[in-house]
């Protein structure tokens, strides 16, 4: 991880992404977008079929092939922009701790990370048919003496990813303990 | 007194928009390529903008060369539509 430094002997277990499900959904209204200009032509034609007096454009012409390519255009770069966001928001659950890199838009970025032995309560939350059928939910941390939340929307498989940050925490507790007897 | 315009001035700066816009072959010998240099200049910015991000932060994920691969290729089939348009 360029942004974080690892220390000596950390290493990533696994990194965790929205479902991809959760990317479609996010996609759907730049599909539908992308069919207004069939969907006008489909109306104006119709209209020129009934009122022969109005002026019929050809969807071959110069302008509504130029305007289309151009919306089209601008459509796909907005669904770009979304893949975007969903790849690099992602959670790295390392050995030692989670950093949570959040991707808001194009230069806007925020990178939280916190300890897992500071790690008191991991929740999920998981509503609805769909979700329960595909696997994604919310995870969420709770962290002592950290008042912001942690939490990721539409995680997949979050009980799984749950396991993984509940088995690391009891292994650095375990490792803990003779430091703990020694005092 | 009426100013009056010089026919070449006007045969060399031909009016942005002219009405109406139905009659789409003179819409796009006059401003297709403004519209065209406008559109270019925001995929070009944000082209570079979604590459430093990829590149810079994708953490040397596989994914990253394909994503943007697929946008250039994607977004040039588009503008060469829209290019096809100005025949």
């Amino acid at each position: 991880m360029e942004e974080v430094d690892l220390q000596p002997g950390e290493h990533v277990i696994i990194s965790v992404r929205q479902h991809p499900f959760v990317l479609a959904l996010r996609l759907l209204p730049f599909f539908a977008l992308s069919l207004v200009p069939s969907i006008l032509f489909g109306l104006y034609s119709g209209i020129t079929a009934v009122l022969p007096e109005v002026s019929a454009v050809s969807s071959s012409s110069s302008a509504v092939q130029f305007l289309t390519g151009a919306w089209w255009l601008f459509i796909w770069m907005g669904g770009f922009l979304t893949f975007t966001r969903y790849y690099l928001t992602v959670w790295n659950i390392t050995n030692f701790r989670i950093v949570y890199i959040q991707q808001h838009g194009l230069f806007s970025r925020e990178v939280s990370s916190f300890l897992l032995l500071r790690v008191q309560d991991v929740t999920t939350e998981i509503h609805g048919i769909v979700a329960t059928l595909i696997g994604y939910g919310k995870l969420h941390v709770d962290t002592a003496g950290h008042k912001e939340e942690f939490a990721m929307h539409g995680i997949a498989h979050p009980q799984l990813v749950r396991d993984i940050i509940m088995d690391q925490v009891a292994v650095l507790q375990h490792a803990n303990e003779p430091d703990k007897a020694g005092i | 007194m009426e100013p009056v315009l010089d026919p070449r001035f006007e045969q060399q700066f031909p009016p942005l928009f002219e009405l109406p816009l139905i009659d789409g072959e003179v819409f796009m010998i006059s401003a297709a390529p403004l519209l065209l240099l406008a559109v270019f200049s925001v995929w070009v910015v944000f082209t570079l903008a979604c590459g430093y991000h990829w590149l810079k932060y994708s953490h040397r994920s596989w994914v990253a060369v394909p994503a943007l691969g697929t946008h250039v290729f994607v977004s040039g089939t588009l503008m060469l539509y829209m290019l096809a348009g100005l025949r």
